[in-house]
């Protein structure tokens, strides 16, 4: 049987497309986490725009299909539709770069999302520069101001993949509306499982600092705890080089910013 | 045939009303779109007297047709029949704009029964429609969503994603109605943003399209009557032909009446040119 002229040839092993880049993102576990979170919580649904492979969010919807939704690069109709499918019920996913939903779609969020007290999650992914020569086009930065200022948004970031399955889980039950600042997948991780008393809003000790030490985990050696948001949390070091075993400082593992609530 | 004229008895009351509260209303804050109101008047009161399904006791039955107001300056004339169906005790309504009213000049859903969505910034509705359909076929519930757009609103892009969306998900079961009165605040918006051709755009957009006379009653009635099963795989756009203002002299088809304030002695002329009307 002559071989298929038309088949693909042989690519060497550090050859990607898209589909197997994200082999490159080792720790894009949003999609399973949330395709198992869908199978005892119907009500699940997801949505993304045009970028199921980078956030991996395929793997939700080889699972629960007629539960996602691409919008495809409309992310501005994605959250209010989220919003209107919140409001009848269902509990949506919303996932895309940050730079897009967070600066974009920044109305979209504080009308139809906050004000209305809308249990929509938004997953902002490829948070701060970690698009790097991608350019500031894809850079989020000023998202994490423009988040905190919104009524009733609980705005996340996490340090690794073990954090973000912690935080989704307790989002499932969580009321109001929900801005998860998430990494590119490739970062780290800090913990090697999900923190086990995981609630938003709780600081997480990873280690505990030795008082008036220089290996306090401090900024220069002093008792002042370090912080970090999102994946650099994660390359926190204590000063002098006394990272420990995870490359972290005594830091807090994850930061919860809630901004005022316009009402009861 | 007598039950078809009661009903349009009713509908021409009932639009009558909306008319005559919103002046009484805006006279409260001293300020309101009264052209925006009086175009949609025939639409709301069809509507909420004879094609919506739901029920002023339970404002939150899962089953109910949903209907968002996206041209939601226009609220100040839908809240006198969410009163009028048994919402909320029309009494509520003399407290209009004041501190602490749950009635603004856009709606708030946290605050007013029968707000299906809460509104104000042009160009979210159809999105939101858009989720609240797709959430119907989540659900296997069998509602339709009704969403009433500005012609001016028209201009936002993202009505056009949501146009696309809806088209390409299929939701026969959404509705979209434009109010189209041919001016928004700037001017005529032939002037301002032209938006024709309206019903070719739509139709490109895979949309189902029909276009009929705002204020005539049975006309709206015939058209709602028509429409395809929720069930059905497209989309649906009535674009309903109105005149702003109507049926105020000194109003209609004036872009300056988009927003204003009438006082007392002009609001009685133009109660008058209402009670007048036949």
């Amino acid at each position: 049987m002559s071989p298929n002229p038309h088949s693909e040839p042989a690519l060497h092993a550090d050859t990607w497309d898209l589909p197997t880049s994200t082999r490159l993102a080792p720790y894009l576990n949003w999609g399973k986490v949330l395709a198992d979170l869908g199978e005892e919580n119907p009500e699940i649904v997801v949505l993304t725009a045009d970028l199921s492979h980078a956030n991996r969010l395929t793997d939700f919807a080889r699972v629960h299909p007629g539960r996602f939704f691409n919008f495809g690069i409309g992310e501005k109709n994605m959250v209010s539709a989220a919003a209107g499918l919140a409001a009848a019920g269902l509990l949506p996913y919303v996932a895309t770069y940050a730079s897009f939903v967070g600066l974009l779609c920044a109305e979209q969020i504080r009308t139809d999302v906050c004000y209305t007290e809308m249990p929509v999650r938004i997953l902002a992914h490829h948070s701060g520069i970690a698009m790097g020569f991608y350019g500031s086009s894809h850079h989020a930065t000023e998202d994490l101001a423009i988040m905190r200022s919104f009524a009733g948004l609980t705005v996340f970031g996490t340090v690794d993949p073990f954090l973000a399955e912690a935080a989704l889980k307790a989002s499932v039950n969580h009321s109001g509306p929900i801005y998860f600042r998430l990494g590119r997948g490739r970062e780290k991780p800090v913990y090697d499982h999900p923190p086990a008393d995981f609630a938003f809003g709780r600081a997480i000790t990873v280690r505990q600092g030795k008082s008036g030490s220089q290996d306090g985990g401090g900024i220069g050696g002093s008792r002042l705890p370090r912080r970090g948001t999102g994946p650099i949390g994660a390359r926190g070091r204590p000063a002098h080089g006394q990272a420990d075993r995870r490359g972290n400082c005594a830091g807090r593992g994850g930061h919860r910013h809630r901004a005022h609530r316009g009402r009861a | 045939m007598r039950d078809r004229e009661t009903l349009l008895a009713t509908l021409r009351e009932k639009a009558k009303l909306s008319r005559k509260e919103t002046i009484r209303l805006v006279g409260i804050a001293k300020s309101g779109h009264y052209g925006s109101v009086f175009s949609a008047a025939e639409i709301f009161a069809t509507l909420y007297y004879h094609v919506l399904r739901y029920d002023a006791r339970r404002p939150d039955w899962p089953d109910r047709d949903r209907f968002i107001l996206s041209k939601g300056h226009a609220a100040v004339g839908l809240y006198p029949l969410l009163a009028d169906v048994g919402f909320f005790d029309a009494a509520l309504l003399d407290t209009y704009t004041r501190l602490g009213s749950p009635f603004g000049d856009h709606p708030d859903m946290r605050k007013i029964p029968g707000i299906d969505f809460s509104s104000g910034s042009l160009g979210h509705g159809l999105s939101v429609g858009v989720g609240m359909a797709l959430a119907a076929r989540v659900t296997g519930r069998a509602y339709r969503v009704y969403v009433l757009l500005g012609d001016g609103e028209l201009d936002e892009g993202q009505v056009w994603e949501a146009a696309m969306s809806a088209a390409h998900y299929k939701l026969g079961n959404l509705v979209a109605i434009i109010d189209r009165n041919r001016v928004s605040v700037d001017g005529p918006t032939a002037e301002v943003m032209e938006i024709e051709p309206l019903a070719d755009k739509w139709a490109a957009f895979g949309w189902r399209v029909h276009e009929v006379d705002g204020h005539d009653l049975e006309a709206l009635l015939d058209r709602f009557a028509a429409l395809p099963d929720p069930a059905s795989a497209q989309p649906t756009v009535l674009i309903a032909h109105t005149v702003a203002g109507r049926p105020v002299s000194f109003m209609e088809h004036r872009f300056e009446w988009h927003l204003g304030y009438l006082a007392p002695e002009d609001q009685a002329r133009a109660l008058a040119e209402l009670e007048a009307e036949q």
